[in-house]
């Protein structure tokens, strides 16, 4: 309801579209407006002055009938000057001629002939039978003495004729005798009423007033019918006073009607001696009336054109303008409030409007695909954010352990529960066999997983994995193998795609993981690398719990290597301890005693034989301190090197065990780090003393093979060999500590040893030693034949 | 005329006794003695002695390769090996970088003077526990020979100019690019030109790698 009424104030708000269209309109309409009022103005002026003409002419016309009737009485009156009947006065006879002319003349209430003294001589009317026979005497009527007194036609002025008792004015011409004196005057009386009828008869135009008024201002006659001011005298009023100023004249006056009218008035002819004055009163609301009906007409023409110009903004707007408008404030609102999908739709046209709804149109459209796009975005983010936590969460599990059944086991519950990955497989990978081995798997029939344990890492697609260390994504299960032929479709068959990421570790593959979804491109390319992101983060867990493994194995190696140490160590000192005591000890104990010997022997006689016996202790002794010596470090390998003490060394072993020995080395010249040397002395020297007690072995060869980077030391026998897993797995025993303790000397010069065996196949040994960059720059010297 | 002979052992204590017995031959002079190989190398180009007595085991150059690099230089003299072993492999080494005679340090008064003699004589010498055959036998054994044999500094060293050699040495010796051409009144510019062309030639980079290689190869000994 609100919303409504708010509606609707707007739409007749002033500054709504339909109002400034219908102010459009209106603006429109004021020039003609404009037009209407000049010409209606011009209209009444015209009409005014025609008003006023018709008002003079009017007046004319009546004054002009007026004195044609003046002049008529005049001359008639004349004439009867020359009557005998009034030369001679008989007023039987006088009586009858006026009698006749009397009904000859309806225009005269009574014609007489009256004496000087105002005394009626004879008279058309009878006079009444006067009881006293005093004769009716005129005098009051003032033509009568101005004729007497001018000796000419007078008019009288208003008076009631008293023999006829009707409104008459008089009018009086004096009969001259010869002698030029007044012998009487001949008076007519004007019968106003006839006048008025005579007027009325003849009726004036529109609705004018006609005033007759006698010098002294009273009214004589008044058109229309109906007024009842005849006989009055009116002086004060303005009319009556414009018309007694003797002049002809026009103005606007309250008529003797009380109505307002434009007069002209004007005297009748002089000849009447001023005694009349005449006014015609035209109404200007009658001259206006066409001018007034026309503004009327115009305006109700224009008030016409109006409505439908409003009636045609009104509808037009709302058919051209406003539907479209209303239509995109529509779309506005419900963009606004959030709908998109709001269009003002075709047909668009050329117009404004139109390229507006367009334009409109194309920019919800715009908005549209942004909003999408921006909710694809926001999906992807989620979505991203969602792995992200999953993958954050399986990196922090995994990582938290360092033990390797503990970390697959909670990352294949993180990928069942957070990742819906119902089955999987992981592999390691054997590096020395270059395989991938099942290391564990989840949802995936054991009769299955029984087909592979272990295959090399170059079949099928796990090549791609292992060497490219890239993931392999198949969108249909169906199409892979071997779990197509296998016949995991078949048992699982709503498992439907396929991923195999690598378990990557610092670049260096560790393993692969295979997971199976029941969505059927539930593995896509962004999953590609949460998965691959999840791949080195296994990798890495996995790399450490492998290597936390192997540092707990050396260190249980380290403790036992130690405690052997320590042991041989004391076995050592022990037997050194005894060959000085026993051996060294006894011989300088008998050699001091001879010397001795020899000091007290008589000067006389022969001491050589004490001398040459302690010459002979002393060589035995030396003796036995070089062997001694040479037991704990040979001298020949600080002095001549590694390939001279080994050459002497293999030889004299070889030589006292009675097994056939052979040397080999293309190392010549190049001296080796002294490190480097003892180890390889001391592994060849362990590698020796076990086959000389443990290989029964017939042969053995010895090959120390110098590479650009490498330096490489091979030693086999043909002896009975052993199990290398169970005798470096108990780590105890002379053979296993003995095979420890080289591993050992080998990993400290940063090289690494390899022992290959089974029983009855012999011993293979190699050892690996990265050669450092001034042996390798001093090797390609010496090799280098090109002199400076 | 007497045999002079230059002495060299690095125990001083030895040295003192064999000089004694030296000294109690008729015929035979003791010109000087040396501590180590690189000293009984100076002395025997400043001396130009007959004979020189050396023992192997020395401390920076050992008397194997200072018998090489003498031998190869002065022909003339001759090198008896004092030797505490009697060990074929020591032997050998020794009759390939060019010694005249080997000499068990425990042998008696009467065999050095032969052995002394011996050798003056052009004869070779070698005590009597490994005698020739005995070398024989071991060389026919590991299948080496007894052809002289150069040494790995030797080999190196030749395969370097002098110039090289010797800015080699000063740069192991820690002297800064400066005090080298000081040293050789030569351009800085050159000695890096020479340093360049050394780090090319040995594939060798940086400077720690070339002191590393001059005490490999003996341009420099570690005690100095």
């Amino acid at each position: 309801m609100v919303s409504n009424a708010k509606g609707l104030l707007a739409r007749f708000s002033p500054t709504s579209l339909r109002m400034r269209l219908i102010v459009l309109v209106l603006l429109a309409v004021i020039p003609a407006l404009g037009l209407i009022l000049y010409t209606t103005a011009e209209q009444r002026r015209l009409a005014s002055e025609e008003a006023r003409l018709d008002a003079q002419w009017l007046a004319r016309l009546v004054a002009s009938e007026q004195n044609r009737i003046i002049n008529e009485t005049r001359q008639l009156l004349r004439n009867l000057t020359q009557f005998t009947q009034v030369r001679q006065p008989d007023p039987h006879a006088c009586s009858l001629l006026f009698g006749d002319l009397l009904r000859q003349y309806p225009q005269y209430a009574n014609l007489a002939l009256v004496s000087p003294g105002g005394e009626v001589l004879c008279s058309a009317v009878l006079l009444p039978a006067s009881a006293d026979s005093t004769p009716l005497v005129y005098t009051d009527d003032p033509a009568l003495q101005g004729a007497l007194q001018r000796k000419d036609f007078v008019a009288g002025s208003f008076r009631t004729d008293p023999l006829s008792d009707r409104p008459v004015v008089g009018f009086a011409y004096p009969v001259l005798d010869p002698t030029g004196q007044v012998q009487s005057l001949v008076y007519a009386a004007l019968d106003l009423e006839w006048l008025r009828q005579a007027v009325a008869s003849d009726p004036l135009p529109n609705e004018a007033t006609l005033h007759l008024i006698d010098r002294s201002g009273v009214v004589l006659l008044a058109i229309p019918a109906g007024y009842a001011r005849q006989g009055q005298a009116l002086t004060g009023e303005p009319l009556v006073q414009a018309m007694l100023s003797r002049t002809e004249g026009l103005g606007s006056f309250t008529g003797l009607d009380g109505l307002p009218r434009l007069y002209a008035y004007t005297p009748l002819s002089r000849a009447a001696d001023n005694a009349f004055f005449v006014a015609v009163g035209v109404s200007e609301q009658a001259a206006f009336a066409l001018a007034n009906q026309m503004l009327v007409q115009h305006l109700v023409g224009l008030a016409v054109v109006v409505v439908l110009a409003l009636g045609f903004a009104w509808i037009g707007g709302e058919l051209f303008v406003l539907r479209r408008v209303r239509s995109l404030l529509d779309i506005t609102h419900r963009l606004a409030a959030g709908d998109l999908g709001a269009r003002t739709g075709p047909p668009y046209g050329g117009g404004e409007l139109n390229q507006l709804a367009l334009a409109f149109d194309r920019m919800i459209e715009t908005l549209q695909q942004r909003q999408a796009e921006r909710q694809r975005f926001e999906g992807e983010i989620i979505r991203h954010n969602r792995d992200l936590t999953v993958l954050n969460r399986i990196t922090a599990t995994i990582s938290s352990s360092l033990d390797l059944p503990e970390v697959l086991e909670s990352l294949k519950k993180l990928l069942v529960e957070q990742l819906n990955i119902p089955g999987g497989i992981v592999y390691f990978y054997d590096e020395a066999g270059d395989c991938l081995v099942v290391e564990t798997a989840w949802g995936v029939p054991a009769r299955i997983l029984g087909e592979f344990k272990r295959f090399p890492a170059t079949d099928l697609h796990y090549e791609q994995v292992v060497r490219g260390k890239e993931a392999v994504l198949r969108p249909n299960l169906r199409l892979v193998m071997p779990f197509s032929t296998l016949g995991l479709v078949k048992s699982r068959p709503n498992w439907l795609s396929y991923l195999c990421v690598p378990l990557l570790a610092r670049g260096e593959v560790q393993g692969a993981l295979d997971l199976f979804s029941q969505a059927p491109i539930y593995f896509t390319q962004d999953h590609l690398s949460l998965f691959t992101v999840l791949g080195q983060q296994v990798g890495v867990a996995i790399q450490n719990a492998r290597l936390f493994e192997q540092l707990l194995a050396g260190r249980r190696r380290l403790q036992v290597l130690s405690q052997e140490l320590l042991e041989i160590q004391e076995a050592e000192r022990r037997h050194i301890a005894r060959e000085l005591h026993d051996e060294i000890g006894q011989s300088l104990t008998a050699l001091k005693v001879n010397l001795q010997a020899a000091q007290r022997v008589p000067s006389q006689i022969d001491s050589t034989p004490y001398l040459e016996e302690s010459i002979s202790i002393a060589e035995r002794t030396l003796r036995q301190v070089r062997d001694l010596s040479l037991d704990l470090r040979p001298s020949l390998l600080d002095d001549l090197g590694v390939v001279a003490a080994l050459r002497w060394y293999i030889d004299r072993q070889g030589r006292r065990a009675g097994i056939q020995t052979q040397f080999i080395t293309n190392v010549g010249l190049l001296r080796l780090p002294a490190g480097l040397e003892t180890t390889c002395f001391r592994v060849v020297q362990e590698a020796l003393t076990n086959v000389v007690r443990h290989a029964q072995a017939k042969r053995v060869w010895v090959e120390l093979r110098q590479g650009p980077q490498l330096l490489e030391l091979f030693i086999r026998d043909d002896g009975v060999g052993f199990n290398v897993e169970a005798v470096m797995e108990k780590a105890a025993g002379d053979l296993s500590l003995g095979l420890l303790g080289m591993q050992e000397r080998v990993e400290l010069v940063g090289g690494q040893l390899e022992i290959r065996s089974d029983p009855n196949r012999g011993v293979e040994i190699h050892a690996c030693f990265p050669l450092t960059d001034e042996s390798a720059a001093l090797d390609r010297l010496l090799q280098s034949k090109e002199l400076p | 005329m007497n045999v002079r002979v230059v002495l060299a052992d690095d125990h001083t204590l030895v040295r003192s006794g064999i000089r004694a017995l030296l000294n109690g031959l008729p015929g035979v002079e003791v010109v000087a003695e040396a501590g180590d190989g690189r000293e009984a190398l100076r002395l025997t180009e400043n001396l130009h002695p007959d004979l020189v007595l050396m023992d192997i085991a020395m401390a920076g150059m050992n008397g194997l390769e200072a018998t090489a690099r003498l031998t190869k230089e002065y022909p003339q003299i001759k090198v008896i090996i004092l030797s505490m072993h009697a060990n074929e492999e020591y032997v050998l080494q020794a009759l390939r970088a060019g010694a005249a005679g080997y000499l068990l340090k425990d042998a008696g008064t009467a065999e050095l003077e032969i052995a002394i003699r011996a050798v003056a004589r052009g004869e070779t010498y070698l005590s009597p526990p490994i005698s020739r055959h005995v070398i024989s036998e071991y060389v026919r054994r590991v299948g080496s020979d007894f052809s002289p044999g150069e040494t790995m500094s030797q080999a190196v060293l030749e395969r370097l100019t002098s110039r090289q050699r010797e800015i080699l040495q000063l740069i192991a010796e820690g002297h800064t690019t400066q005090e080298i051409a000081n040293l050789l009144h030569i351009s800085v510019k050159t000695v890096e030109t020479h340093r360049m062309q050394l780090m090319d030639r040995l594939d060798i980079h940086d400077v720690a790698g070339l002191v590393r290689f001059a005490i490999r190869v003996g341009l420099v000994s570690l005690e100095n």
